[in-house]
């Protein structure tokens, strides 16, 4: 299948501490593809590397086809990302911050799909409130439409759900999967296993900056693979 | 309380070492050591052109405003942190999560702050002082004097600081309205009765008036102060959640007409609903031009030959280029980075930014000008108010980037901040002492300082963006 992601030997060092240590790493369009790790084993460096947010301290990857050291700009332009810290600026409305990010991303006629994220996540009634008033979860809501919000063909998604409640984040769970199967991409970061086994097509775990496993979910339910047992199993060892 | 203290002495210690590096942070006592001792020597040298009284004067001063910014720091020590590390929490801050009272918390917080800088910056002024005095045989007696009133006027800095914001935080207009009528009344008193206020700035008194009552009056001052603020301390101060009905990226509104720029509205729309941003413009604004001021008028008189105005004007354009600090202060580039945007463009916006909010310097440089009576220097002074206002910006992009606030805490960023501006500044001192009618040469800088931002995007885009 045709690669959205291709990495080389990917490593990220900052001093002495290796965050991330030869990682090749390739997802396949329309996968939902979940980086599964423990705190602290590299998914988030990966997702910023794979972005162009940080530069790779070796090695290379390409992303939708752009060389993630050449073009990181025009990758941003291409992709969602919804990152680790809900961190919307503190004196923009919620709405206000979804026309902030339409403006970068260039995006017209954007009052109906704003009104849908509104409507979608339920929270409506907190539009017109300043984002440092807003509680976590309704960060996280906003940080999940930002993302959307191009309807992009690639989305880098860390740790999207945990501060969401439990009817949202069915709801989101289930847009994901809609999402992916309209034939778009999902990468998918997370420690919560549950969340990783009920939606990703393929999973791959990290450990202190290695890639210890690799493998779809498919088969792991046809060999009767518990996703935890393997994870526990794997990173204990 | 002894493990608060401590936990709160290492937090302060690995906070600075954080921002500066272990290593220059551990340099910095005895830097002061070394600067105080060869400070002395200078005015020996100098002893016949600069008095005594205004030398006291200028470090009793700058001891005094330390102490207010170090009171102010510990306050919004938090909001700086998150600022720059992104989430951080301080000891100060963890009464919510511990069985420990706020009020409690603060006292411990405000002897850490004694005795740490009593450590780091008092400890080695006196020890310079010391030595100085034991090379030259200074009377010990006069030793005692300047180390007493140089504590005391830290001291009062730091209550002043935390008595001010105590009343902020119950009252904020008050404490605005009380701001500007300290401010007004100084104005007043010194240009309409001609009296020399500085002249009665407490710690100087107590040094020119050294005795045991003045002293223990003073000590108790500072310290029913300080009871004050801690008695009425308020940690997380309710604010009530206000809903904004306009959206300022919708709707077109006449802010439209005059800034495209979303980034350049962004900032004006962060000043206008954090009001408190408003009042640290003011007071970074205010502050330094006021000191600016007081330490020029001293410097002068060591120097008569320079023209005041024209001084002036050069020490306002650099210290006007700090804007750019105060602008880059409102957020961290990690919460853009996940969008399709450059360092520069951010660095270009806050440009505009700062150049708009610059549009009041001249302003405040002619009403200086109307009240000097030197209107015909208006031409020369605003042009060199302006070239080094945009040298002064220059330099601060191109060694810190978005990152001014914290890169020039860098001893290395630093040295060299003060090796690209200082002997411009001299050159322009010089000219303006000996060669006025070739001071409007200054506007060379401009062009320069174009071709150098222009270098200075390119360099903060190509280099890996720092997470602080």
């Amino acid at each position: 299948m045709k690669k959205i992601i291709e990495t080389k030997k990917l490593s990220k060092h900052y001093g002495n501490v290796v965050a991330i240590n030869n990682i090749n790493l390739d997802v396949s369009f329309g996968e939902l593809f979940g980086l599964l790790g423990p705190n602290g084993s590299g998914k988030t460096t990966i997702i910023k590397i794979l972005t162009g947010q940080v530069k790779p301290t070796t090695g290379t990857g390409k992303i939708l086809g752009m060389n993630i050291l050449e073009n990181p700009i025009e990758i941003r332009k291409n992709v969602g990302i919804i990152p680790e810290q809900e961190t919307p600026p503190s004196f923009l409305t919620a709405e206000e911050y979804l026309y902030f990010v339409a403006k970068i991303r260039k995006i017209d006629n954007v009052d109906k799909k704003i009104d849908f994220w509104f409507d979608f996540l339920n929270f409506k009634d907190r539009k017109k409130f300043l984002c440092k008033d807003l509680s976590r979860g309704t960060r996280q809501k906003l940080m999940v439409a930002q993302a959307f919000l191009h309807e992009p063909k690639l989305a880098f998604i860390d740790e999207p759900l945990i501060n969401l409640d439990p009817i949202i984040q069915r709801k989101v769970k289930d847009y994901f999967i809609k999402y992916v199967k309209e034939g778009n991409t999902i990468f998918f970061s997370s420690h919560v296993l549950e969340i990783a086994q009920e939606i990703c097509t393929r999973v791959s775990i990290i450990e202190k900056g290695n890639l210890i496993y690799d493998g779809k979910i498919n088969d792991m339910k046809k060999n009767k693979i518990n996703l935890e047992k393997l994870f526990l199993k794997r990173v204990q060892q | 309380m002894m493990h608060l203290l401590k936990a709160m002495m290492k937090e302060e210690w690995r906070m600075h070492s954080t921002m500066f590096g272990n290593l220059m942070f551990s340099l910095f006592p005895l830097l002061i050591f070394i600067f105080t001792f060869l400070g002395n020597f200078l005015y020996h040298l100098l002893s016949n052109i600069i008095s005594f009284k205004n030398s006291l004067l200028t470090v009793l001063l700058f001891f005094f405003f330390f102490g207010l910014s170090v009171g102010s720091f510990g306050l919004l020590g938090r909001e700086v942190m998150n600022r720059r590390f992104g989430q951080a929490s301080l000891v100060a801050y963890s009464s919510r999560a511990l069985p420990i009272s706020e009020k409690k918390i603060f006292t411990v917080f405000f002897i850490k702050d004694v005795i740490y800088y009593f450590l780091f910056w008092i400890l080695p002024f006196s020890l310079g002082i010391s030595l100085y005095s034991f090379v030259n045989s200074i009377h010990l007696f006069l030793l005692f004097k300047i180390i007493t009133s140089v504590s005391i006027s830290f001291l009062l800095g730091l209550t002043l600081s935390f008595l001010l914001s105590t009343i902020y935080v119950h009252h904020e207009k008050l404490a605005m309205y009380s701001f500007f009528f300290l401010v007004i009344t100084i104005i007043f008193l010194n240009n309409f009765f001609n009296i020399d206020l500085l002249i009665y700035f407490l710690p100087f008194t107590i040094f020119n008036n050294f005795n045991f009552l003045n002293i223990t009056t003073m000590i108790i001052f500072i310290i029913i102060s300080t009871i004050i603020s801690i008695s009425f301390l308020k940690v997380d101060y309710h604010q009530d959640i206000k809903i904004q009905n306009k959206n300022y990226f919708k709707e077109k509104n006449i802010i439209d007409n005059v800034i495209k720029n979303i980034f350049v509205k962004k900032d004006f729309i962060d000043m206008k609903r954090s009001r408190v941003s408003y009042g640290k413009l003011i007071f970074a604004f205010i502050f330094p031009l006021i000191f600016i001021w007081i330490i020029l008028k001293i410097f002068i008189t060591f120097f008569p030959f320079l023209n005041f105005i024209f001084l002036f004007s050069i020490f306002f354009g650099m210290m006007s280029s700090t804007i750019y600090n105060f602008l880059t202060e409102f957020e961290l580039f990690s919460n853009y980075s996940f969008l399709p945007i450059k360092v520069s463009t951010i660095i270009l916006s806050k440009i505009k930014s700062y150049f708009i909010i610059n549009l009041i310097s001249p302003l405040i440089l002619l009403l200086i000008i109307i009240k000097l009576e030197q209107i015909s220097s208006f031409i020369i002074s605003l042009l060199l108010l302006i070239s080094f206002s945009i040298y002064g910006l220059t330099t601060t992009i191109f060694l810190t980037g978005l990152h001014p606030n914290i890169l020039l805490y860098n001893t290395k960023v630093f040295l060299l901040y003060i090796i690209y501006n200082l002997p411009v500044m001299l050159l322009f001192l010089f000219i303006s002492a000996f060669f006025p009618n070739y001071l409007c040469l200054c506007i060379l800088m401009i062009p320069f300082s174009i071709i150098f931002i222009r270098i200075s995007l390119k360099k903060w885009d190509n280099k890996q963006e720092i997470g602080f």
